[in-house]
């Protein structure tokens, strides 16, 4: 079985895109938008150097910048549907373009009808427009690259969040939490010592759930991992078989998300062994390259009915990929497929460490 | 009465196992890690109850006890699973009692009671003459 195999549920979740999009059809928005805009106006009529009256300066460009929020707002607003389909940079671009458009038009119709109105401009029109744009470019950039800054932490959040509720999930998830109680309750009049040592391994994996959003490095997960797998051990006994492939050499301090690698295997421990009657062997191989480390994780695909398997979820390799994501940018990755007759799991690191480029 | 437990973790069969230990008229003939070993086992033996794990490998412990029902004289059965929400569709297949895990030794005790207790319909069809 393989993550193909999972109920629409526990597939791999896709974010909405652009789901930290304001939308610009609430007064809420298009009051701030005025707002700002007004700032501006404020930041305009007070610069030093201005020769009329700032009063009269504030008030024009008040109208100015009003009528420019009025429309891109309603533009965008108008244009809402179709927006929260583009990708991120794309969908920049667009609100930029119209905000241009808009300060263009407005500047056009001002010029105009100002000169008009017996208003003595210092500047030709065509000098106007290309300062009105200068401006709209510059508040523009700066509106753009908060609104970056904000969904970029809306994203990471987004994932981290995600990440600790579902590792708790799986962590209170019945089969896990009372069978593994059900083993320590086993152990404690037989073996005290390994009756611990499970208490141990059962909270290490507990306050790992409770982390999800930090950082950890290989080896504590590679740590992790093994406790976890000590703690199924004890449940499953000879039929789960581990078979670790580790460098002689110790691993380079490499800085991962928590709940990496041990979300992996607990899949190939419910996907494989726990539908195993037989003896099932899950093979974990590190590697390490010039640049990067590789974790393989490979378990045989189970053909058992679904309905004596669990149905439940934990961290899926989606949001595996999104915290990697926020952690490498694009140079760590996680693939997963069927070859042959076993579904592989290839996690690929950086090794010169984090910050996503 | 002689008792089968059915279970896919070993150090659940054998805490069941110490905990029956505790009731001398049980006694516990074999211990079976999937459906089709506990088939295998009933082949063999005649057990009176059986122990029976839900969420093993291969056939679930649900659609065993189903098969079970349709036998001539089917072994009574009691559910033990971590899992409370299968308590429904248990239902189905007439179980004595459904223990949820880790098992309570009180609630154990309340369960065999129950299944050494013959109903009166059992009796007036003449079921437990060799039940004990």
């Amino acid at each position: 079985m393989s993550f193909a195999d999972l109920p629409p549920k526990t597939r791999p979740y896709a974010p909405p895109r652009n789901a930290a999009l304001p939308a610009f059809c609430t007064p809420r928005v298009l009051l701030i938008t005025l707002l700002l805009g007004f700032g501006v106006a404020l930041l305009l009529a007070i610069a030093p150097g201005v020769a009329e009256d700032r009063w009269v300066r504030l008030g024009t460009t008040a109208w100015f910048v009003a009528w420019v929020a009025l429309i891109t707002t309603g533009v965008l607003c108008s244009l809402q549907k179709p927006l929260c389909r583009l990708a991120l940079p794309w969908l920049l671009l667009v609100v930029m373009a119209v905000l241009l458009a808009a300060t263009a038009l407005i500047s056009v119709l001002a010029y105009q009808t100002l000169t008009r109105l017996g208003w003595n401009p210092l500047e030709r029109q065509a000098e106007f427009l290309l300062h009105s744009q200068a401006i709209a470019l510059v508040v523009g950039g700066m509106g753009i690259w908060i609104f970056s800054l904000h969904w970029a932490k809306t994203r990471r959040m987004t994932a981290q969040t995600k990440a600790e509720l579902d590792a708790l999930h799986a962590r209170i998830r019945p089969h896990f939490l009372f069978n593994s109680l059900n083993t320590v309750a086993a152990l404690i009049e037989t073996d005290p010592s390994a009756a611990e040592a499970a208490v141990l391994d059962l909270s290490s994996v507990f306050r790992a759930a409770l982390h999800a959003g930090d950082a950890s490095t290989l080896n504590e997960e590679l740590d992790l991992s093994q406790r976890y797998l000590a703690l199924e051990h004890w449940r499953l006994g000879a039929r789960l078989v581990v078979d670790w492939v580790l460098p002689s050499t110790p691993l380079p301090p490499i800085t991962v998300p928590i709940l990496t690698l041990q979300p992996l295997i607990e899949n190939a421990v419910r996907y494989a062994v726990e539908r195993s009657a037989a003896p099932c062997t899950i093979r974990i191989e590190c590697l390490v390259g010039m640049q990067a480390v590789s974790v393989l994780i490979e378990n045989p695909l189970i053909n058992e009915p679904k309905a004596a398997v669990p149905e439940g979820n934990g961290i899926s390799l989606q949001n595996i990929r999104d915290r990697l994501a926020l952690m490498f940018g694009d140079r760590a990755s996680l693939r997963a497929g069927i070859i042959e007759d076993k579904f592989r799991v290839k996690l690929v690191l950086p090794l010169d460490g984090g910050g996503a480029p | 009465m002689r008792v089968l437990i059915v279970d896919d973790e070993p150090l659940a069969r054998a805490r069941l196992r110490r905990l029956l230990q505790a009731h001398i008229d049980v006694q516990v003939l074999g211990e079976a890690g999937n459906a089709l070993a506990a088939e295998a086992a009933l082949t063999i033996t005649e057990p009176d109850l059986i122990f029976l794990d839900i969420e093993m490998p291969g056939e679930s412990g649900l659609a065993f006890a189903a098969r079970l029902r349709l036998r001539a004289v089917p072994p009574a059965i009691i559910f033990t699973t971590a899992h409370p929400q299968h308590a429904l569709d248990a239902y189905a297949s007439s179980p004595i009692d459904y223990l949820l895990k880790p098992i309570e030794p009180a609630r154990l005790a309340a369960a065999l009671a129950r299944a050494s207790q013959p109903t009166r319909a059992q009796l007036r069809a003449g079921y437990f003459g060799r039940a004990e």
